[in-house]
Order: C-alpha cells, then sequence, then structure tokens
C-alpha cells in the first residue's frame, strides 16, 4: 500500500549492475546536494548485508536496518542525522542473510520504511550491484529509477542487463542514466547515446539523461577523506555537475 | 446481538466475491489457523501485490502471516471449479499489476483422498498471504502463487517437497510437481496456464524421485539473457558506430 500520508516523498533508486561505478559517491553527494538546496532527504543503504553509505560518510553507527528486521527494532531509532535536512539510514556489514531477504521479512521492512518516510521529500535508496532479489524489489518499490554506468563494456553490459530484468520482468519503463568516470563530456554523451541506441532498438525503452560525471581526482580525495566531495571540494568539476544533477531530480 | 453462526456468512462473502468481480478489484480470503475464513479483503487492481503484501503483513490477525485462502468450505479442499475461478482472477491481475503468477500443481501418487486434506494441512506454515491452495484431480494439490517469478516458484516447490518428505503421512506416496508461470508481457487463458502445468505435472511423475519441473515456454524467463547482437552495440566504440552506419549507407 502506498504511503497513505499528507506528502508523499518522491523515491529513487540508484542501482549500476556492475559494481565500484561510483553509485554510493554518487548517492552520499546529491543527498548532500539536494539537502543544500533545503530539500529534507532520506538516504536509505540498500546493500543490506555490505554497507558502504556509512563508510563514505566516515559514521560509526549503533543501529542498523538489521535490528528492525531480526528484533523488530523501530527503524526510526536507527536514523542517523547528517544535518537537519539529511539523514542516512544504514545498513549493516558482513552479514550476508541480509542480503537475501524473505517474503515476509521484505513486507516487513517495506511496512517500516513506509512509516518514517512520509517526513522527506526526497528517499534515496542506493543499492548493492547486481540483480539480486534486493536490487530488483528496492527498484519496484521507488518511483524513479537511476542507473550509473562508466563507459567500460563491463558497466555498460551489466548496467543494460539490469535495465532489460527491470523492464522484462517488473514493468519499469522509465530509467535515468548517469555516466560516470569520463574523460569529456563528449565522452559521456558517446557512451549515452549508444546505450540509448540499443536500449531503443531491443527493448524499445527511450532513457532520460540524468548527467556526466568527470573523473576528478577531488571525488577519490573525499573518498579517502570519508566525506562528500560537494563540502570538500565544492568549486570541482565533479561537485558542479552534482549540484546540476540534484537541480534535475528536483524537476523530474 | 447473538453471535452469528459460520453459516451465516459464507453465503455473504460468496455474493461479496461475485460482486467484487464485476469490478477492477481484487478479493482476498483472510483465513485462521484452522482455514476458517475470517473474512475478505477487497483491494483496487492498481495497487501493487507488494503493497497488498505489506498491508496484509500489518493486519491483526492469529496467523497473520500465513493468511492464505483455501476456500469457503471449511472441512474439505476447494475443487478445481473453484481453482478456474481463482486463477482467471490472478491471471487478470497480471495484466494490472505487471507481476507475474506461478501455478504449482502437486501430485502424490498412491495417496487416498483424504491424505491429501492432511498434506493441505501440513503445507499452510509455508504459505505466504495471497496464495491459493486447492485440491486438483483425486491425488493432487495446486497452488496459485501470484506475484512469484519462476525462479522463485521453483523454490517454493523445493520447500514444499521438503515438508512433504518429511511428513509421515506423504512417506509412502511419491511425489511430482510442476510449475506454470504466466508473465504480464504474455495474453494468457487459464485453460493454457493449467495445461502448462499439467504437462510439466506429468513429465515430472514420468521422471519420477519427486522431480519438480517447470514450463519450457516460460523458460522465456532467459529472454533477460543479454544477446550477442545486444553486447557487440553495447561495445561498439563511437568512431566504429559511424563507420558502420556510413557503411549500411
Amino acid at each position: 500500500m502506498t504511503a497513505k500520508t499528507k506528502r508523499s516523498p518522491k523515491i529513487i533508486c540508484i542501482s549500476s549492475g556492475k559494481g565500484g561505478v561510483g553509485k554510493t559517491s554518487f548517492s552520499v553527494n546529491v543527498a548532500t546536494a539536494l539537502s543544500q538546496k533545503g530539500k529534507s532527504v532520506l538516504l536509505i543503504d540498500g546493500d543490506l548485508g555490505l554497507a558502504n553509505v556509512d563508510v563514505v560518510l566516515g559514521l560509526n553507527v549503533r543501529h542498523t536496518i538489521r535490528e528492525t528486521i531480526e528484533e523488530g527494532r523501530d527503524l526510526a531509532s536507527s536514523l542517523v542525522e547528517i544535518n537537519p535536512k539529511f539523514h542516512v539510514l544504514p545498513a549493516s556489514s558482513g552479514v550476508p542473510e541480509m542480503a537475501n531477504l524473505s517474503y515476509e521479512e521484505q513486507a516487513l521492512l517495506t511496512s517500516s520504511l513506509e512509516e518514517i518516510i512520509d517526513r522527506f521529500d526526497y528517499v534515496l535508496i542506493d543499492t548493492a550491484a547486481g540483480i539480486g532479489d534486493s536490487v530488483l524489489w528496492f527498484n519496484t518499490w521507488s518511483q524513479e529509477n537511476i542507473v550509473i554506468l562508466t563507459p567500460d563494456p563491463t558497466s555498460l553490459t551489466d548496467a543494460y542487463a539490469l535495465i532489460k530484468v527491470l523492464h522484462s520482468r517488473h514493468d519499469r519503463k522509465r530509467f535515468h542514466l548517469l555516466v560516470n568516470s569520463v574523460q569529456s563530456k563528449k565522452e559521456g554523451q558517446d557512451v549515452f547515446a549508444n546505450m540509448s541506441m540499443v536500449l531503443g532498438r531491443f527493448l524499445k525503452i527511450t532513457p532520460l539523461a540524468l548527467g556526466t560525471m568527470p573523473q576528478d581526482k577531488s571525488v577519490s580525495m573525499a573518498i579517502r577523506q570519508q566525506r562528500p566531495f560537494l563540502l570538500g571540494a565544492p568549486d570541482s568539476k565533479a561537485s558542479l555537475e552534482i549540484v546540476a544533477v540534484a537541480e534535475r531530480i528536483i524537476n523530474l | 446481538m447473538s453471535r452469528k453462526a459460520p453459516s451465516d456468512t459464507a453465503p455473504l462473502y460468496r455474493s461479496l466475491e461475485d460482486q467484487a468481480s464485476q469490478h477492477p478489484v481484487r478479493a482476498i480470503r483472510l483465513t485462521g489457523k484452522t482455514s476458517q475464513l475470517l473474512g475478505l479483503l477487497i483491494i483496487d487492481n492498481d495497487i501493487p501485490a507488494a503493497d497488498v503484501t505489506s498491508a496484509l503483513a500489518g493486519l491483526p490477525f492469529p496467523d497473520q502471516s500465513r493468511s492464505v485462502a483455501v476456500g469457503h468450505a471449511k472441512e474439505k479442499l476447494p475443487d478445481l471449479a473453484w481453482l478456474r475461478q481463482q486463477l482467471a482472477m490472478e491471471l487478470a491481475q497480471v495484466q494490472q499489476t505487471r507481476l507475474p503468477c506461478a501455478l504449482v500443481l502437486i501430485r502424490l501418487s498412491g495417496a487416498a483422498s483424504a491424505l491429501v486434506g492432511q498434506v493441505a494441512a501440513a503445507l499452510t506454515p509455508c504459505l505466504h498471504p495471497g496464495d491459493l491452495l486447492s485440491g486438483f484431480q483425486k491425488d493432487g494439490l495446486a497452488l496459485i502463487l501470484p506475484g512469484t517469478t519462476v525462479g522463485k516458484a521453483r523454490k517454493r516447490a523445493e520447500e514444499i517437497r521438503t515438508i512433504l518428505r518429511n511428513a509421515a503421512s506423504t512417506k509412502s506416496a511419491s511425489l511430482a510437481l510442476g510449475i506454470a508461470v504466466c508473465h504480464a508481457y504474455e495474453t494468457m487463458a487459464t485453460e493454457q496456464l493449467l495445461t502448462l502445468a499439467e504437462t510439466e505435472l506429468a513429465r515430472a511423475a514420468k521422471m519420477g524421485s519427486d522431480a519438480i519441473c517447470q514450463s519450457a515456454a516460460v523458460r522465456s524467463e532467459d529472454s533477460c539473457q543479454v544477446t550477442v547482437e545486444e553486447r557487440a552495440q553495447l561495445w561498439m566504440q563511437p568512431r566504429k558506430a559511424s563507420r558502420a552506419a556510413g557503411m549500411a549507407a
């Protein structure tokens, strides 16, 4: 049941297929950018068994989604405030069972999430890599699907496969593509154009362009420093693009 | 006000279900631990199955995690006519929710019809909210699994097989399970899905050894596999793409 609330948040899922393409860094920074624009944001770490959001933010979390699933703990008590407009719901690390929730556990998590999300304007879900159950489930629960890809053939193939599964089995139609780690804007545009062509030709899908993120040393430095690059290097190319992406998300 | 006897409400629920079938809604039977019909939940077709499941999980029934419809009869399993009716409703739902629907047929060869009822009771703990269980022919059961892909239906069938193998009452019976799934991208009539599942059931029975078989027709779930042509296009470099376009011209 969709949340019966006065204000329904926009729920956006961020996936990629392939791991290591920058989902978590993107999720954290776009959430930060949205909060800087006055939007209240909840970022859910959807990699339920191998959490990364807390690592990228340098958080020491006490409670995670796991306690809600296993002990019935109130999900709200696991929220971590980054700033008054930006909260994180962390997942656990090194818990393989959390990566394969049962039908009932998924239902419990869904109902628990729907009790807390109505205070936010945006709910972003940083999913795990791959096309496992939790990835597909979070994507079908969301209203918008962002797929992150890089110019590497492995990333292109995995992103395409993810979109194909979501479209063919779960009838998802709207995909926003973010091309990450590009050497130039043109490279990003070419990657998007090619992916659009393949999606259109074989799956009759017309994806939407969310943006192209440049390769930027400030990104890797920020990750090592465990803080968003938007805060560490606000004038960097990556930061300028993430702000533009946040604006596009607001205008969805 | 005196308490109503259960038989007073059975016609009411049937009437409500008949009315519901004329509208774009889904009628879900809510049953308790004894399979007694406790009530009827009527939900708009536009609500996704996952949301329905979430709502059902929150209902204050003693057996809330196992609210499964096993028909209006207290003692007897529903028959094939009831199964066909439910299947038709679920297949209509597939087009609305865009989620697949699986049908699992279970045969217990060498089992008396009284045993089938005991087997149905043994399966109740593994049923999920929204699952629909009925009798099938004289020695079998049919299980409708709304919102279930062929992979998940297979896992459920394996779970059922384990439960039945561990049950004392079925030790002497041989098991066979057949699975068929209808997806949103294919239009399938009730009889078509039943026939597919029966074919798989017959195949499993022939294989013996408690086999589980699934319909080859819906192995088109493998259509999600990235094809050679798709890969070739994905990996095409911009300069190669323009050269190919130039040659084609």
